[in-house]
């Protein structure tokens, strides 16, 4: 028995964290997801805080970040086709409860698998079948 | 024949007014789901959102919650990670009316 092919789903999770996560201060995260089209059309809710020691400094990464999220659908990407961005919410000044300075901001992002991306059936690994055991043995 | 026809607007705002009554049902659909998923120790929170019509466009509608702890519980904070149930809610609604 093989499973069938499949389409693999890319990580955009992973995708966004490489462009920006070398930027100090910067955290994402994926809250929400759907199929928009299933099997092909994923989109994402990411939402990215920026952080500094300073509220313009916090300001400046933030559009820093939104700068590289708005251009994501022209970064050849070897997994997928990043094909929509949209900020949904912010730049917004919302600082820690500490009263750190953070910039927050979320966006829409929606992905498609590269039309070659099939994974090829494989082998099902399935573990041996055991015998019920026997009553009274 | 061509004939040509002249229209005179008298209400700029009819055309908003008339999706407002829509536009307010999703609002209030977004306030409960996100109420429906907002995590609860005391209810308090899940229990106060609000919609309630924007400033001038007779069809916008915001979706408010005046808990002085919601924005950290839907955003998140260096000590907290976020429960996002009004973002939730957003995206589903986007979705839903894609």
């Amino acid at each position: 028995m093989t499973t069938p092919d499949m389409i693999a789903q890319p990580d955009l999770e992973a995708w966004v964290w490489e462009n920006i996560g070398g930027l100090d201060g910067v955290t994402s995260f994926v809250y929400a997801a759907a199929q928009h089209f299933p099997g092909w059309i994923y989109e994402h809710h990411v939402q990215v805080d920026a952080r500094a020691a300073r509220k313009s400094a916090a300001s400046s990464l933030a559009e820093q970040v939104r700068r590289i999220m708005l251009s994501l659908a022209t970064v050849p990407w070897p997994d997928g086709v990043v094909c929509y961005v949209q900020p949904t919410e912010g730049p917004f000044w919302l600082p820690d409860p500490d009263g750190h300075p953070r910039y927050c901001t979320r966006y829409e992002i929606r992905v498609h698998p590269l039309r070659d991306g099939a994974i090829q059936a494989a082998p099902a690994t399935h573990p041996p079948r055991r015998k019920a055991a026997s009553r009274g043995a | 024949m061509a004939s040509s026809s002249t229209f005179t607007v008298t209400d700029h705002r009819a055309p908003r007014e008339a999706v407002a009554p829509d536009i307010k049902a999703i609002a209030e659909r977004i306030a409960a789901d996100a109420a429906a998923n907002t995590p609860v120790v005391t209810g308090r929170l899940a229990a106060s959102y609000q919609v309630v019509p924007g400033d001038e466009d007779p069809a916008t509608y915001l979706v408010t919650n005046p808990v002085p702890y919601a924005r950290f519980v839907e955003y998140g904070s260096v000590y907290d990670r976020a429960q996002a149930p009004l973002g939730r809610a957003m995206a589903r609604a986007r979705s839903a009316t894609r």
